[in-house]
Order: structure tokens, then C-alpha cells, then sequence
């Protein structure tokens, strides 16, 4: 069974999104990051990016990564706030109680991002 | 093979999804993830029926329009499609009538087009004749008026609220779009969920109508409703919502006085900052957010963090017209 199946799919990512988010606005260290007017658009792009995390169907190139995260690098975005993020994905996890090993599966999949989202 | 059309050109989809067709003829649009989630990639069906699988996660408001997820519509049969939101349909109405609500709010009621299909909370665009437009939120009743309510606040200067407040007259044509927007109770929403609904201004306007359609459903769960004025006088369905409250005790009207002097029946304070303070837990309940843009906006967000689930908050941004 694959990472995403094994996590439980369509309903793990409708089930994690809203508490990633809410862990997220409450970070100092990143919130403003996030604190774009739109947050519908907000919820959906979580959505996507907690899909890709969890092993999902995504489609998103590296330079979609890179594109989309440019503006934020402008503003300071740097690897602590990656850091940050992968924290807050774990917490989450933790919180819906997932195992451990599966946690670190997933936080290697968001880690393959880590250069295009940085523009590296 | 099924057949494309885009803004005027006809492509061979050869079993290609819609963004990988238009990516492929030299007419890409915009997305994300390629993948069905993001949303990045809305088109909207103008002809043809829609691709199976290709309105998976939108909401209710938007499968009605006709929207799709280009990534993964792969049509069987001819589409036509435009960019999503270009598409405007527009119907021929007349005023009826117009009446004072309040000082500085008048009701315009314009005949309901066979057929005008909307939900409670959403709103359209009115044209008048000389093309001037501006959005209102329909106040009345889907299920039950033949007609179109508005409300329409007097804005200093204001060119569309001007002509209501002093030219407009019943018999004068006019046209409106299609009802649109995301702030409507839905068709599934659970009738013993807690509902809390927050507006300033004419914000009350499309929660007026969600209101009735929550009681028109039986509703029993709480509404609690704040409306937020200025002064009093801005209250301008004070009466009836006193009445609605008397009628139906599972509804509760908070009438809301940020500057002015509160009398008798009324809070002192901004709408919002009273209900998050009376209602410091939303877990399970579903939020309506009307009006002001700064209040929509934070109070989105202090709802969300207040365990409002993020699908369950619903906003109407009332924003000022830049002409």
C-alpha cells in the first residue's frame, strides 16, 4: 500500500487541512506568510500542498514550486520557515494520530521541495 | 473525436483533458497542481455537456454555474468553454417599487425573470440602462417571492445609490446577472447545526434571506444573528427581526451600536468583537460573515481560529466600487 493510501487517502488530507492551517496562522515564526486576503484560495492551496506531502496524485513541477514561492522569498522566506512548516505538518499528524515512521515518510516528501521552494 | 472550443477557436482534444489540450494548441491557462485540488485551473461550460469527474470538490454555487476543473475534464463529446467568471448572463428587469427601510437604506423591488434560479445569501449585478453596475446581495425569499429585493445603502456620492434614493422610478428597465457568490446556506447544511450570522451595514441584506430560508427549512438549531450599525438608526430591520426572535425561539437577534449612543434593547459595540466574545467557541458551527471588508476579513479568521471548520465560513465582502 502506498504512503497516501496507508494514511488514509482524500479524507486524511480533508481531515488535516484545517488543523495545519490553524497551526500555521498561529506561528509566529511563519504566519505572516500566509496571511494573504483570500482565504479560500489559502484552504485549497494547503489542500494541494498536504496531497503532494502525504504522497498524493500532484502534478506540481519544480518550477510551479519556484513560481509560486517567489514573492514569499522576496519578503525573507528561508529555510527556518521551511523548517517551521515541516514542524507544524508533524504536529499535525501527530495530533490525528498518526505513527511515527509514517510521519517521517511524509516529512521526506515535503522535504523534496525544500530547494524549488526556496528558489535555491 | 471531441472537439474544443475556446474563445472563438475549435481544437482537436484527442482524449487530452481540457488544460493539457489548450496547453497543447499554444492556449494555456493557468494552474497548480494539475491534480484536481488547488482549483487554479476554473473553466467555465459555455456549450456541451459536463465531463464526468470534472466539478470533483467545487461547491454547490459553482457545479450550478457550470464551472470545471480543466485538469481533469476530458470530454467525450463537443465543450465549449470560456475563462471562468467571463460568462455573464443578463435578464431584463423592471423596478417594481421602492421603499424607505431606514434612514440611509432603501429596499428596491425588481421583477424576478422566469426561470431566476439563485440561492438564499448570494448576489447579482444591476445594470441600469445607461450601463452604470453594482452589486447587491437579493434579499428576498427564493422559494417563495415572484420578485427581487435589494438593499440599497446611500452612499456619499455614490451614483448607483443615488439614483436609487432619488431618481429611480417603478416601470424603469433595467437588467441583472445571474445570482453569484459563495455566501449561501447551503443544501445540505444540517438543520440542527448552530448558525452564526454577522453583518454591518446592508451586510444583513443576504443574511436577511439566509435567515428565512434556514426558518423556511425548519431549522432548529441556533440562529444567532449580529447586526452592526453605526447608530441606531442604521438598524434598519430592527422591528422585524425583534419579531422574527419573538416568533421563533431558537433565533436570536443582537442589535449592535458601534459609535453611537445604544438604546434600550441594543449592545454597545462592534458587531463582531460581540459575537466572538459571546460565542468564544464555533466548533461545529456554521459562520456567515456580510459587509465590511476589514470585519469580513478578521472575522474570518478569528472564527477559524475559534474552531469554525474553514468550509463552514461563509463571506461576503461588501466592497466600495472604484468608479
Amino acid at each position: 500500500m502506498g504512503l497516501y493510501e496507508e494514511l488514509g487517502g482524500a479524507g486524511a488530507v480533508n481531515a488535516a487541512v484545517d488543523i495545519f492551517y490553524s497551526k500555521v496562522l498561529k506561528d509566529q515564526r511563519i504566519n505572516r506568510f500566509f496571511s494573504g486576503v483570500d482565504m479560500d484560495r489559502q484552504a485549497a492551496k494547503q489542500k494541494a500542498f498536504l496531497t503532494m506531502a502525504f504522497g498524493g496524485p500532484n502534478n506540481y513541477t519544480g518550477l510551479d514550486m519556484r513560481k509560486g514561492h517567489a514573492h514569499l522569498v522576496a519578503q525573507g522566506l528561508n529555510d527556518s520557515h521551511f523548517d517551521a512548516v515541516v514542524e507544524n505538518l508533524g504536529a499535525t499528524l501527530k495530533e490525528l494520530g498518526v505513527a511515527d515512521a509514517l510521519i517521517a515518510k511524509v516529512a521526506a516528501v515535503a522535504e523534496t521541495t525544500r530547494n524549488d521552494v526556496l528558489g535555491k | 473525436m471531441a472537439k474544443l472550443r475556446f474563445q472563438g477557436e475549435v481544437f482537436e482534444t484527442g482524449g487530452d483533458t481540457v488544460l493539457d489540450c489548450l496547453a497543447a494548441h499554444g492556449r494555456p491557462i493557468p494552474s497548480g497542481c494539475r491534480s484536481g485540488v488547488c482549483q487554479s485551473c476554473l473553466v467555465q461550460v459555455v456549450d456541451g455537456p459536463v465531463p464526468e469527474g470534472a466539478q470533483g470538490g467545487l461547491d454547490e454555487a459553482s457545479v450550478e454555474r457550470g464551472l470545471l476543473l480543466a485538469c481533469q475534464a476530458r470530454p467525450r463529446e463537443d465543450l465549449e468553454i470560456a475563462p471562468a467568471g467571463s460568462l455573464v448572463e443578463r435578464h431584463a428587469v423592471r423596478v417594481l417599487g421602492l421603499r424607505e427601510l431606514g434612514p440611509e437604506v432603501r429596499e428596491m423591488k425588481l421583477s424576478r425573470p422566469a426561470g431566476y434560479a439563485f440561492l438564499a445569501g448570494q448576489f447579482l449585478q444591476l445594470q441600469r440602462a445607461d450601463g452604470l453596475a453594482r452589486s447587491y446581495s437579493i434579499a428576498s425569499d427564493s422559494a417563495r417571492d415572484d420578485f427581487l429585493l435589494l438593499h440599497v445603502g446611500r452612499v456619499p456620492g455614490g451614483r448607483m445609490s443615488s439614483w436609487v434614493f432619488d431618481d429611480a422610478r417603478p416601470g424603469e428597465q433595467a437588467t441583472v446577472t445571474g445570482a453569484r457568490g459563495r455566501c449561501y446556506l447551503p443544501s445540505d447544511a444540517p438543520t440542527g447545526q448552530p448558525l452564526l450570522l454577522v453583518a454591518t451595514g446592508t451586510g444583513l441584506a443576504p443574511l436577511r434571506s439566509i435567515l428565512g430560508e434556514a426558518l423556511r427549512r425548519g431549522h432548529e438549531g441556533r440562529i444567532v444573528l449580529y447586526h452592526g450599525a453605526r447608530d441606531a438608526g442604521g438598524l434598519y430591520c430592527d422591528a422585524g427581526l425583534r419579531a422574527l426572535a419573538q416568533a421563533h425561539p431558537q433565533f436570536t437577534y443582537e442589535a449592535c451600536v458601534s459609535r453611537g449612543e445604544a438604546p434600550a434593547g441594543t449592545r454597545p459595540g462592534r458587531a463582531s468583537t460581540l459575537a466572538l466574545a459571546d460565542l468564544p467557541d464555533l466548533t461545529g458551527w456554521r459562520v456567515f460573515l456580510c459587509g465590511n471588508p476589514a470585519m469580513v476579513e478578521e472575522t474570518r479568521r478569528e472564527a477559524f481560529l475559534a474552531g469554525a471548520a474553514s468550509s463552514a465560513i461563509h463571506c461576503d465582502s461588501f466592497l466600495p466600487s472604484g468608479d
